[in-house]
C-alpha cells in the first residue's frame, strides 16, 4: 500500500499558497509573526528545534518507587492531582507486560514489575526514527495479515524475534517455501517488500520486531513491539507502540497474551475494595453507583491525553477510577487488553460507596469461532454463579439529545453507535429509537445504534449506488424511482466497458445521498479505458463524449 | 508549545492540506480547510494544553477532519472528474498514482480519512481512533473494509 503514501506525498500545497497564509496569517496574529528561534531554546518542547541541537535525547531513569505507572508520571507534571499510589505497591498478583532481560531489575520478594520500566527504554526520539519504527511495524503488521490471511504458521527461530538482520539476509539469499508455514527469512521478505516505496530506508536501522503469542505460547497472534536499537551494543533502545503499552505478560522468554481465568474477577473485586478503603481513610467519599471500563478509559485518557483531555470532564466515578489504575492491576491488565468489567457498590445509610457488591469481567475475544462469532469470556465474582445479572435492561432514550442518551446509555456499560435515519415523526436531532429497543436485555459491553433522525424525507429519496451495474440496468433502475437521466462517457479503468463508472450526484454513503426525486441524474459510462492520453491537457475534459 | 506562523505553516500545512484533501478530494476547499485551522490554531493556541509536536499535529488533524466534516455537512459535493486533469498537473502524479488515487477517491468518504491517517500518516489505529472519536474497533475494521476494496482495485492495475 506504498502506492498510497507516494500519491500523498505529492499533493502538497504551492509555495504560493503557503506564502499567501503566511502573510495572513502574520496580519491577524501579529505577535506569533516573529521567528521564535530564541523562545524555541527556552520552551525546549518542539521537537523538531530540540533535534536539530544535537539530537538531545532524554533517557528515563529507572524509577525507584516501584508501581508508578507512565500516566501517574504525568499526573505528577501537571500537579495538584492526588493519586493513591503507595498503598497498593506490595499488592499485584500479575506481571505485567516486560521483556526477558527485565528479570534482573526486580527483586526476587517484590513481585512487582514497572512500567516503561525495561533497562534502556527511551520515549523520545528524533522524528526519522519514530517513523522508521512506525514503517516497520505497520509492514511487519502488513506482513502478518498476509499469513493470516493464508493460513500459514510463522516459524520463528530461537530468538523468537525478526531482526534487521534478517531482513538483509532475506534480499542476499533466496527464500525457500514449505507449503503451510512461513519461515523467518520470508517474513523478514515480506516486511522489506512492504516497506520498500516509503522515503524512508529501514535498513540503516538496527531494530527488532518482537511477536506476540497467544495464551498458550504456541502460536503469533500480533506483533508486540518493534524496537529500534539506539547503539550498538543495543544498551538503549526505542520502541514503537510505546513500551508498556502492550497488554503482553512475559514467560519462557516469550510475550504472551495475558490468560484470563475466574480468578481476575476476584482480584478486580480485591482492588476496588482497596481502592474504598484507601478513600474512605482519607476521608474521601463516593456515592456512585458502579464503575466500569469508561470511567477507567476516560480518566487515562484524561491523566494522559493532552488533545482529548478538553473534551473531558472529570467526575467521580473517574477519580474513583484514579486508586485502581496501579501498574500491574487487573484494572491496568483490563485497559490495556481493551476488555471492559464493572464494579458494583454497597452503600451505607448515607448513600457513600462502603463496599464491592459484585464484579464482573468481560473479556473479549479475538477469534472467531467456526461460526464466525466472537464469543466473550465473563467472569463474575463473589455470586460466580449468577452470570445473568450482568444483564442491563436498555432504557427508553427516545426523543432525547443524541449526546445525552450516548451518556445515558454508556453509564450502564453499554457501547453506543449512532446511526442517522430519516424520519416523518421526530424531530431533526433527536433520538428516534434504539437497537436492541428500550426495554429489551442486554448485557454490558454491548454495542447498542442509537437512531437518530434527520428530519422528513419528504420527496426525497435514497440514492442507490449503481456503479458497475450495466447501463441499461442503472438507467431502469433509476427511472423506476422516478429519477430522469443523462448518460455521458468517461475513461474509467476501473469499470469495466458499458457499465457506469461514475454517477452525479453520486451514490454511496446512504444515509447521505437523499436525491429529489424527479431530478436528473447523469450516468457516466465507462468506455473501458482508464489512460487518459496525453494529448489532453489541462483546459480540456477528460469527460470524453464519444 | 508555541511555534510562529512559519515553523507552523511550513511543518504542518501540508499535512492538514493532504487531510482535507483525502478527506474532501477538493483542492480548493482543502486550501480552504488549510486556512481555516490554522486560524483556529493561533486564536486559541494559548489556552491549548499542546506539550509536544506530535500532539500539536493530531490536534491539527483532527481539528482539520472536523472542519472537512463540516463543510461536507454545508451542501453537497458535485464531483465531476475533469478535476482528475487539473490535479495532475498540479500535483505531478503519474498515471500510476492517479489510478490510485482515483481508487481511494472510490471509497465512501467515512474511509479517507482512516485510510489516510494509517497510510500516509503512519498513525497506530487507536491513535486515528482518538484522532476522529471513533471506537477503535470502528477504525479497524473500516481500515479493513477499505484495504478489501483498495486490494481488489489496485490488483487490477498491477495485471494491465
Amino acid at each position: 500500500m506504498s502506492a498510497i503514501k507516494n500519491m500523498y506525498g505529492k499533493t502538497k500545497l504551492s509555495e504560493d499558497k503557503k506564502a499567501e497564509l503566511k502573510a495572513a496569517l502574520g496580519e491577524r496574529f501579529p505577535r506569533y509573526a516573529d521567528s521564535m528561534e530564541d523562545k524555541t531554546e527556552v520552551i525546549g518542547m518542539n521537537d523538531n528545534k530540540v533535534y536539530e541541537n544535537g539530537g538531545r535525547i532524554m533517557v528515563r531513569s529507572k524509577w525507584r518507587t516501584g508501581a508508578v505507572i507512565a500516566a501517574a508520571a504525568v499526573v505528577a507534571v501537571m500537579g495538584g492531582m492526588k493519586l493513591a499510589r503507595d498503598q497498593y505497591i506490595e499488592r499485584s498478583h500479575m506481571t505485567p507486560a516486560s521483556h526477558e532481560e527485565d528479570n534482573s531489575t526486580t527483586d526476587s520478594e517484590d513481585s512487582v514489575k514497572e512500567y516503561s520500566q525495561k533497562e534502556g527504554y527511551i520515549a523520545d526520539v528524533d522524528k526519522s526514527t519514530l517513523s522508521a519504527t512506525k514503517t516497520i511495524y505497520n509492514s511487519a503488521c502488513e506482513a502478518l495479515a498476509d499469513i493470516k490471511a493464508l493460513d500459514y504458521e510463522l516459524v520463528l527461530g530461537e530468538e523468537k524475534m525478526i531482526t534487521s538482520e534478517m531482513v538483509k539476509q532475506s534480499q542476499e539469499s533466496e527464500i525457500t517455501h514449505e507449503d503451510g508455514k512461513c519461515s523467518v527469512l520470508e517474513f523478514a521478505a515480506t516486511i522489506s517488500k512492504y516497506s520498500e516505496g516509503c522515503d524512508l530506508d529501514i535498513s540503516q536501522y538496527d531494530y527488532a520486531v518482537d511477536f506476540m503469542f497467544d495464551e498458550n505460547g504456541k502460536k503469533v497472534v500480533q506483533i508486540n513491539y518493534v524496537y529500534i536499537y539506539l547503539d550498538a551494543e543495543h544498551k538503549t533502545f526505542y520502541s514503537y507502540p510505546p513500551y508498556g503499552s502492550q497488554g503482553g505478560i512475559i514467560e519462557n522468554g516469550i510475550a504472551k497474551q495475558f490468560k484470563y481465568d475466574s480468578s481476575c474477577a476476584k482480584k478486580l473485586y480485591e482492588e476496588a475494595e482497596e481502592a474504598i478503603k484507601y478513600y474512605n481513610e482519607n476521608g474521601e467519599r463516593f456515592a456512585i453507583d458502579s464503575l466500569n471500563m469508561t470511567a477507567v478509559e476516560h480518566e487515562y485518557l484524561y491523566m494522559t491525553d493532552d488533545h482529548v483531555r478538553e473534551d473531558i470532564e472529570e467526575n467521580d466515578k473517574m477519580r474513583f477510577a484514579q486508586a485502581l489504575m496501579n501498574e500491574g492491576s487487573m484494572t491496568m491488565q483490563l485497559r490495556k487488553d481493551s476488555n471492559n468489567f464493572v464494579i458494583k457498590f454497597t452503600h451505607d445509610s448515607k448513600g457513600n460507596v462502603n463496599g464491592v457488591e459484585k464484579v464482573y469481567v468481560q473479556v473479549f475475544k479475538d477469534e472467531a469461532d467456526e461460526n464466525g462469532e466472537h464469543k466473550n469470556e465473563r467472569f463474575v465474582y463473589p455470586d460466580e454463579n449468577k452470570m445473568n445479572e450482568m444483564t442491563v435492561t436498555i432504557p427508553d432514550v427516545a426523543g432525547k439529545d443524541p449526546d445525552e442518551a450516548s451518556e445515558e446509555l454508556v453509564s450502564l456499560g453499554l457501547h453506543t453507535e449512532l446511526y442517522e435515519m430519516f424520519s416523518d415523526t421526530v424531530p431533526k436531532g433527536t433520538v428516534i429509537s434504539t437497537e436492541p429497543a428500550a426495554g429489551a436485555d442486554s448485557e454490558f459491553g454491548r454495542y447498542v445504534t442509537i437512531n437518530i433522525s434527520q428530519g422528513p424525507l419528504g420527496q426525497k429519496i435514497i440514492f442507490p449506488d449503481v456503479r458497475g451495474k450495466n447501463v441499461n440496468e442503472a438507467v431502469s433502475e433509476l427511472e423506476s424511482l422516478g429519477f430522469s437521466t443523462t448518460i455521458e462517457s468517461i475513461n474509467s479503468g476501473i469499470y469495466p466497458k458499458g457499465t457506469v463508472a461514475d454517477t452525479d450526484p453520486e451514490g454511496e454513503d446512504e444515509s447521505e445521498c437523499a436525491y429529489e426525486r424527479g431530478k436528473n441524474v447523469t450516468l457516466y459510462v465507462s468506455t473501458g479505458k482508464f489512460v487518459v492520453p496525453k494529448e489532453e491537457t489541462e483546459g480540456e475534459k477528460s469527460v470524453n463524449v464519444q | 508549545m508555541t511555534m510562529c506562523i512559519e515553523e507552523v505553516v511550513d511543518n504542518y500545512a501540508d499535512h492538514i492540506y493532504r487531510a482535507a484533501y483525502a478527506y474532501l478530494g477538493d483542492t480548493h476547499e482543502a486550501e480552504d480547510v488549510v486556512s481555516d485551522v490554522l486560524m483556529k490554531y493561533f486564536s486559541v493556541c494559548e489556552e491549548l494544553d499542546i506539550d509536544t509536536a506530535e500532539h500539536l499535529k493530531a490536534w491539527l488533524l483532527r481539528t482539520a477532519i472536523n472542519r472537512c466534516k463540516d463543510i461536507r455537512k454545508a451542501f453537497r459535493w458535485k464531483r465531476t472528474s475533469a478535476l482528475e486533469d487539473v490535479h495532475k498537473t498540479e500535483f505531478g502524479w503519474t498515471e500510476a498514482e492517479l489510478d490510485v488515487k482515483r481508487a481511494v477517491n472510490k471509497l465512501p468518504e467515512k474511509y479517507r480519512a482512516i485510510v489516510y491517517l494509517y497510510y500516509y500518516e503512519e498513525y497506530k489505529t487507536e491513535e486515528i481512533a482518538r484522532i476522529l472519536s471513533l471506537p477503535k474497533g470502528t477504525v479497524v475494521s473500516r481500515l479493513k473494509r477499505a484495504r478489501d476494496r483498495l486490494r481488489d482495485v489496485l490488483s487490477d492495475y498491477r495485471e494491465e
